[in-house]
């Protein structure tokens, strides 16, 4: 007898043009409450820093954009470090800088039968290893003890160390080629990641080919890319506005 | 199998409620808190401020994801445990005990009766 194998779960790829760091929260944020599977290729409009959920605001904000651009690996932008916006993730964990990074996300059901299971550590050591097999060269989740409370303190997302961190070999030991965050909320879970570029292949017409490969690894059938601004008119306009006016641009909720 | 104490009733989202002489106590249980993993932060409602039965009144971070805390009850927060905002640990180490959240104070629909009885989270456990 033949065995049908169950039918893969669609997924909507997005790939929106560059929008403000507001903005793109906010997609994020959307994208955890809209039903369905979503992956999404996040671009920026300018140099942008994003925090953790839970984060303190930096108290003097020029010292800690500068630290961003001292501890990160691959030079992040010639922008003054006190022009860069920052703005509050719904996602845990701490500081990233984003411009030249591959920035992506993934909305979909948890548990469900990508996952399984909605502990925390096993939905980030699953997408940390699947992320691992978008590097060309051989890369892997780090695992082990997770040190991330003892450096949450410390502003750049490569500069801390996970155990869902996507790590590659380097001459002198495991380099950091990709951190991240989760948020969980009605039975979804919202992942957000970022992956250093420069370990990647060159190309970043490719961007789309491993988003489309992400999903596929993740068990889901991904559908034709929406590219564009198409897809973010009528109510996901409205909402995306809603929610950048109440949290993701608003000073006091990003600061508090 | 993780501890269900049969004082108490359950919300399916893991959280706990204890009517203890009016007041209900509210926790996670201890299943919530293992899946949970490390802790790092979590954001309790003002005293005084009202939550409503099966929604959100707070959020938790642990291994960098961020979780939200439903209410199991509907009323007026009367107290948090200030304990929890320096530190986690008792959520994890004594979930029913040490480790509450919150007490509430119930309004007329508290949303008590809905909740789920000690076998029927049990069930609800050995099926996840």
């Amino acid at each position: 007898m033949t065995q049908v194998a169950p039918s893969l779960a669609l997924a909507r790829c997005l790939a929106p043009g560059a929008l403000t760091a507001a903005d793109n929260m906010a997609l994020d944020d959307l994208l955890l409450d809209e039903p369905g599977w979503f992956i999404r290729l996040t671009r920026w409009a300018a140099p942008a820093v994003t925090i953790g959920r839970f984060q303190p605001w930096p108290e003097r904000h020029d010292s800690f954009v500068a630290g961003l651009h001292s501890l990160h690996p691959f030079g992040v932008t010639s922008t003054g470090p006190d022009s860069l916006p920052t703005v509050r993730r719904v996602t845990g964990g701490g500081g990233i800088v984003h411009g030249q990074d591959l920035t992506i996300a993934v909305a979909g059901d948890c548990p469900s039968q990508t996952f399984p299971n909605r502990r925390p550590a096993e939905v980030a050591a699953c997408i940390s290893s699947i992320l691992a097999n978008l590097f060309e060269t051989p890369a892997c989740s780090r695992a082990g003890d997770d040190r991330e409370s003892s450096m949450r303190d410390i502003a750049d997302c490569f500069a801390r160390q996970s155990a869902s961190d996507v790590v590659v070999a380097g001459p002198e030991g495991p380099i950091k080629a990709g951190g991240i965050a989760l948020a969980f909320r009605n039975g979804r879970v919202l992942i957000e990641a970022s992956l250093r570029r420069d370990l990647l292949a060159a190309d970043p017409d490719d961007d789309l080919q491993r988003l489309s490969r992400l999903a596929i690894e993740l068990g889901l059938q991904p559908q034709r890319w929406e590219q564009g601004s198409s897809f973010l008119q009528g109510s996901w306009s409205e909402e995306i506005a809603t929610r950048v006016s109440n949290r993701f641009g608003n000073p006091d909720w990003n600061r508090r | 199998m993780s501890e269900v104490p049969g004082d108490r009733k359950y919300l399916s989202s893991h959280e706990w409620a204890q009517n203890v002489g009016g007041l209900v106590i509210v926790g996670i249980s201890e299943f919530a808190a293992q899946e949970l993993g490390e802790l790092v932060y979590i954001d309790l409602p003002e005293v005084g401020s009202d939550v409503v039965f099966d929604t959100p009144f707070g959020e938790i971070e642990s291994v960098k994801a961020v979780s939200e805390l439903n209410s199991p009850i509907a009323g007026k927060v009367i107290e948090i445990n200030q304990q929890l905002v320096e530190s986690q640990q008792a959520i994890t180490d004594s979930p029913y005990e040490e480790g509450w959240l919150m007490k509430v104070e119930p309004s007329e629909n508290s949303g008590l009766d809905k909740l789920l009885d000690p076998a029927a989270y049990e069930a609800q456990l050995s099926g996840s």
